[in-house]
């Protein structure tokens, strides 16, 4: 059964597409209300950040003269943000469908999904932390009158029970979140040590960082680098640990899985990385930006080179982004907000599919 | 051995010298990172639960199992039996290794078991199931906005939302993972 199929069966299944279109207009709203410009991004591109993993689809289209030029489907942003900061545009949202191939679909993963971006100036990853308590706020109070209105209209049934709170509490799978702040505030290091007894000045050298995951138990080979085993001493010791009665905000991650992130001047083990956690999904992925062109085109060189020994596909290289880095940026911090996670939250969703209309799943 | 792309609910694997049966699974890739399956998996022997991570590509130990079609025959308080319709073999499962219990266990329906060695090591639900509503509430008229679902009981003595229109002795189909109401049968 189609999701048509299923919404003309019941109806009361409508409200939760209703809590992703109130969510988009909820973002639009809150930047609209602090002066923000929206910018409208491409979705096709002749070139990219290189970041050894994103698995970035392509297509080709065909110019006058049979010329066929590579063109890939925007999985990100970040760089049409940036240039338009080295033109001078400012503070500035995006609201856009970004795509990414996956080995597979999931519950919490599909190939395309909806992203807001935003960039604040003269603030770092604490300022958009900050930003993102707020609009988190805003959001579930919209909902609320979005949905009261929708129920005084009568015109689809709507079932207010989640929302029926003085407080901003929403209820996910059963588990109640708190939306207040301050939300929890964890950092990478702290978070390394306490949940897996790794120290990050012990792991720096890849090879003793093997040796130590070896040693946990995990089958890392050779072809494992130090993200992935990062990555999965995350996934399978930390992550599960994280609160769910509030929202949390892990940060300072290791400078090796951040391309385009500013290492943190007191600690540079770290960059000014932060992630949030709703429910135990990771919802947002943001930085105090990295605005040092020299810097940012060496991380991108080293990333193209683990691409290659990865057997990834090549990436055509972003030397626009690296120009308008050198004409000069302001400080700047941004996030990018994945808002489909976020609707399976507040429309107590288990699957990514079921908030949105036409799911890849149902192809 | 198998690759972790292969990996499917109901498989059975030996982990850490244990064999084990993989009772959940999620693809899961963290923002721009690599790929790793989530998994649940039950010791056979034990029964104790534990969450592995595996690398997306790794290679996992696959037991062989033999699974069969299984008839339901009836349960008590503790146990529910089932029949081999080729052979007529009885088996016995306990009610808590069964999802939902007794909720999805209908004689119509068809149960999938896996064996390793001659026991049931896991019983796979049909993903949907028709039932008839024993009890049923009647709609409120003209309340339809907050009304939107009511609460019925089927024959299994499972409590599920339904829309308002459907009737006591109507056959419905519930999604027996979620254990929602999917769409009335047409008879």
């Amino acid at each position: 059964m189609k999701t048509w199929q299923k919404l003309k069966e019941n109806p009361l299944l409508f409200q939760r597409y209703f809590i992703k279109e109130y969510i988009i207009k909820a973002c639009r709203k809150f930047f609209e209300e602090r002066n923000y410009h929206e910018l409208e991004s491409p979705l096709i591109t002749n070139a990219l950040p290189q970041e050894r993993y994103l698995d970035v689809l392509t297509t080709e289209i065909e110019l006058k003269g049979g010329i066929k030029k590579t063109a890939y489907l925007t999985p990100t942003t970040e760089t049409y943000n940036k240039k338009i900061l080295a033109a001078g545009l400012g503070e500035h949202f995006v609201i856009t469908k970004v795509l990414r191939g996956l080995e597979e679909i999931g519950v919490n993963h599909s190939p395309e999904f909806t992203m807001l971006e935003w960039y604040h100036l003269n603030t770092d990853y604490n300022g958009i932390m900050r930003d993102t308590e707020e609009l988190f706020l805003f959001i579930f109070n919209y909902l609320k009158d979005a949905l009261q209105k929708e129920l005084k209209l009568g015109k689809f049934p709507i079932d207010f029970s989640n929302f029926n709170n003085d407080k901003p509490i929403t209820t996910y799978q059963g588990n109640k979140i708190d939306l207040s702040s301050p939300w929890h505030r964890v950092s990478i290091p702290e978070a390394l040590e306490n949940y897996a007894g790794i120290r990050l000045e012990d792991i720096q050298d890849e090879e003793a960082f093997r040796k130590i995951a070896l040693e946990k138990g995990y089958k890392v080979s050779e072809e494992d680098d130090w993200q992935r085993i990062y990555e999965w001493i995350w996934a399978n010791e930390i992550e599960p640990k994280l609160s769910t009665d509030k929202p949390v905000f892990v940060y300072d991650f290791p400078k090796q899985v951040c391309v385009l992130t500013k290492v943190n001047p007191i600690n540079p083990l770290v960059c000014e990385r932060v992630e949030i956690y709703l429910a135990g999904k990771e919802v947002g992925n943001g930085y105090t930006e990295l605005i040092d062109a020299q810097y940012q085109e060496e991380r991108f060189k080293e990333e193209a080179l683990a691409r290659k020994k990865l057997g990834l596909k090549e990436i055509a290289f972003d030397h626009d982004l690296i120009d308008a880095l050198k004409s000069g940026l302001p400080d700047v911090a941004g996030i990018g907000i994945g808002l489909d996670r976020v609707a399976m939250v507040f429309a107590d969703a288990k699957y990514i599919s079921d908030i949105n209309y036409f799911p890849v799943s149902e192809w | 051995m198998a690759a972790t792309s292969e990996l499917y609910r109901g498989m059975i694997i030996k982990h850490n010298n244990e064999p084990c049966i993989l009772i959940e699974k999620e693809f899961y890739s963290p923002g721009k990172g690599s790929a790793f399956n989530r998994c649940k998996l039950k010791s056979i022997k034990t029964g104790k639960i534990v969450n592995v991570v595996f690398k997306s590509g790794e290679k996992v130990d696959e037991l062989e199992v033999s699974t069969r079609n299984m008839q339901y025959l009836y349960a008590d308080d503790n146990y529910a039996y089932f029949m081999n319709p080729d052979t007529f073999d009885q088996v016995t499962v306990p009610l808590e290794d069964i999802p939902g219990k007794t909720d999805y266990l209908h004689s119509d329906a068809k149960y999938i078991m896996s064996f390793y060695e001659d026991e049931v090591i896991y019983v796979q639900l049909p993903a949907k199931i028709s039932l008839v509503i024993t009890e049923a509430p009647e709609a409120v008229k003209g309340d339809t906005a907050t009304n939107a679902l009511k609460e019925v009981t089927v024959e299994t003595g499972l409590k599920v939302k339904v829309p308002l229109f459907i009737k006591t002795g109507d056959k419905i189909i519930i999604n027996t993972e979620s254990g929602e109401y999917y769409s009335k049968e047409n008879k």
